[in-house]
């Protein structure tokens, strides 16, 4: 089966899915509630894209990611990646796409890493000199030389991910899958799964989706971004556009010398105090200089630094803010049949 | 796919249960102090297995009318027939805590089918030390029985082990199933599969009618080794069910089979993942 660049390779269309609660409401009573996990989801990722996907924790990431692989089937809706349907057809999909599942790892944790590797190789039949072949590069660009041959339980969190994350592109997949792939990584296994990623996607074509709460992840790694909270896809789009949408705001961080109450300076508005550290929040296109004098001015500054909204800020005004339109064509979409989805 | 069909498909999966059994076997060799401390206590617990019967025999003459060499012979087939079964599957109320704690996820992620995988996972040479207590009881009751050894019942005694495993893989598989909706259940998944373990040691009339009836008709262990038993022992059902019930080994077998298969599936399709 050949893909074309525009096929889409992933295609959700109005899925939902409800987990029943059952919550113990007296001696032998309980009390039965549903609760929608994703909502009315629609979106379609091309072959070869790179998309990120966030939210904050609950929002639906993880049961996405769960029902693309087929281990969640869904309460209503339809799904396909590469032409099949998850849930039904889970075994013949598994050998054509990659999952990596934040910490928990798939390595056999009582062997050597390679170990891990020979066993995939031999599960999803890669040719040997294709096997070789690969895992010498994937050494080399992750860097697994100096404990491909530790037991993966002995392993430190960046070592296992890069490991992970190997075990994961070695069948060549057309599509992985990775849910928080950096989080709670040293800098050196960041920068090399980053690069990894990246080289990957453009060398091969492989489609990725990952989940993350890191914003330079998304910065370096991502062309398309789509936002879900609360089970709805609420943006979908570029970088550029989320910090549009959301009004182009930075943040300035300041630490004072003591506790003040929160600080009124024009230009700026206080999002939050902590003890004796405040969160200013102002325009992306004011110039910040002049906003730290008027602090200074007033006071007694002891520290600040400038930063760029956190995931978290950014999901959060996105789904404060009331005078959002509906979901603009994304720029990255060159194809007018597949429009992203309006905000329900 | 490689392969034609569902014998290449059964073909497959076979090669890769032996593939991640080797895996399991290199896992387990890390930690051989362990090894040979369960060892040992299993096999404490074998012999006082075999300490019970011994000191019920030396208080009765018989146990509701069934001879040592004959409870040997109960005990023997049965405790073969589920340590077969569980050198195969393993204890598979396990996956409670694989669900628990998103193993599972990652078992779902590859291309190999969940049952194979589960039954791999903790594959360690003691489920293999385990058929040698059984495989010795039932060896030593077959030479000491008092019975004329027809061609017909020789050929039974392969069938009740084949037919035994089957319907313990079954009860195992089938009811581990409820552990995809139910993850809290593994104590009492447990307890069922050792409980009708345990029921088959003896004699089933020693638990009265409803329970035999339990045991024969809705749990069926008792076509493991009881009515096969009946057979080769040559004595009439106690309860009065008709002399060929013991042959009806391989249909329950099958339909226990298809039954836990079909179970397993829908287990699947209903795993709700570690959050719930």
């Amino acid at each position: 089966m050949t893909l074309s660049s525009d096929a889409s390779v992933i295609d959700v269309s109005e899925v939902t899915r409800t987990f029943v609660l059952r919550r113990r409401t007296g001696w032998m009573r309980r009390e039965r509630s549903d609760v929608h996990a994703v909502r009315d989801l629609s979106f379609s990722v091309r072959a070869g894209e790179m998309v990120g996907y966030l939210g904050p924790n609950g929002a639906g990431k993880s049961t996405t990611i769960k029902m693309l692989v087929g281990i969640l089937t869904p309460s209503a809706g339809r799904l396909r990646v590469a032409g099949l349907d998850p849930s039904r057809q889970r075994l013949r999909l598994a050998r054509r796409i990659g999952v990596v599942f934040g910490q928990r790892s798939a390595l056999w944790s009582d062997l050597p890493l390679r170990d891990s590797f020979d066993l995939i190789q031999r599960i999803y039949r890669i040719p040997p000199a294709r096997y070789r072949q690969n895992l010498d590069e994937f050494i080399q660009l992750l860097d697994l030389a100096s404990f491909i041959d530790t037991p993966v339980r002995q392993l430190s969190l960046g070592q296992r991910m890069r490991g992970s994350v190997t075990a994961a592109f070695l069948p060549e997949p057309e599509i992985v899958y990775l849910d928080e792939p950096t989080i709670g990584l040293d800098v050196v296994s960041k920068a090399a799964v980053r690069s990894f990623l990246s080289r990957t996607n453009r060398e091969s074509g492989t489609t990725i989706l990952l989940t993350t709460h890191d914003m330079t992840d998304v910065e370096q790694l991502c062309r398309r971004v789509m936002v879900i909270d609360h089970g709805r896809l609420g943006f979908d789009g570029t970088l550029d556009e989320l910090r549009t949408r959301i009004g182009g705001v930075r943040t300035l961080r300041v630490d004072l010398a003591e506790p003040q109450p929160a600080m009124t300076i024009e230009g700026a508005r206080v999002v939050r105090v902590d003890g004796a550290r405040q969160w200013l929040e102002f325009s992306a296109q004011d110039s910040a200089a002049p906003l730290v004098s008027a602090v200074a001015a007033r006071y007694p500054l002891v520290d600040l630094a400038v930063g760029e909204p956190a995931i978290e800020d950014i999901v959060a005004r996105l789904y404060t803010t009331d005078r959002l339109p509906a979901v603009p064509p994304s720029r990255t979409d060159p194809d007018p049949t597949h429009p992203p989805s309006p905000v329900r | 796919m490689t392969g034609g069909g569902r014998l290449g498909l059964v073909r497959d999966e076979a090669a890769l249960y032996l593939l991640l059994v080797r895996a399991a076997f290199r896992s387990a060799a890390q930690y051989r102090v362990s090894l040979v401390m369960y060892t040992l206590v299993e096999m404490a617990g074998a012999a006082l297995d075999l300490a019970t019967i011994g000191i019920i025999f030396a208080h009765l003459p018989d146990l509701d009318g069934f001879a040592l060499s004959e409870v040997a012979f109960l005990y023997g087939s049965s405790a073969l027939a589920f340590a077969l079964a569980e050198a195969l599957v393993g204890p598979l109320d396990q996956l409670g805590w694989q669900i628990k704690d998103g193993r599972m996820d990652a078992t779902l992620t590859r291309p190999v089918s969940v049952l194979v995988q589960c039954a791999t996972m903790d594959f360690s040479p003691q489920r293999l030390g385990r058929l040698a207590q059984p495989t010795a009881v039932f060896a030593v009751s077959l030479a000491t029985l008092p019975v004329d050894w027809s061609p017909g019942r020789v050929a039974i005694l392969p069938m009740m082990v084949l037919c035994g495993t089957m319907i313990s893989i079954s009860l195992a598989v089938g009811v581990a199933a409820v552990l995809f909706v139910a993850p809290d259940a593994s104590v009492a998944i447990a307890a069922v599969r050792q409980g009708s373990a345990l029921a088959t040691q003896y004699p089933l009339t020693i638990y009265g009618r409803r329970m035999a009836m339990l045991l024969t008709f809705v749990f069926p262990v008792a076509f493991v080794n009881w009515q096969p038993a009946l057979f080769v022992l040559g004595r009439p059902d106690p309860f009065g069910l008709p002399g060929f019930t013991g042959l009806l080994s391989p249909l329950v077998a099958l339909a226990s089979c298809l039954a836990a298969g079909i179970a397993w599936s829908a287990g699947i399709r209903h795993y709700r993942g570690e959050g719930g």
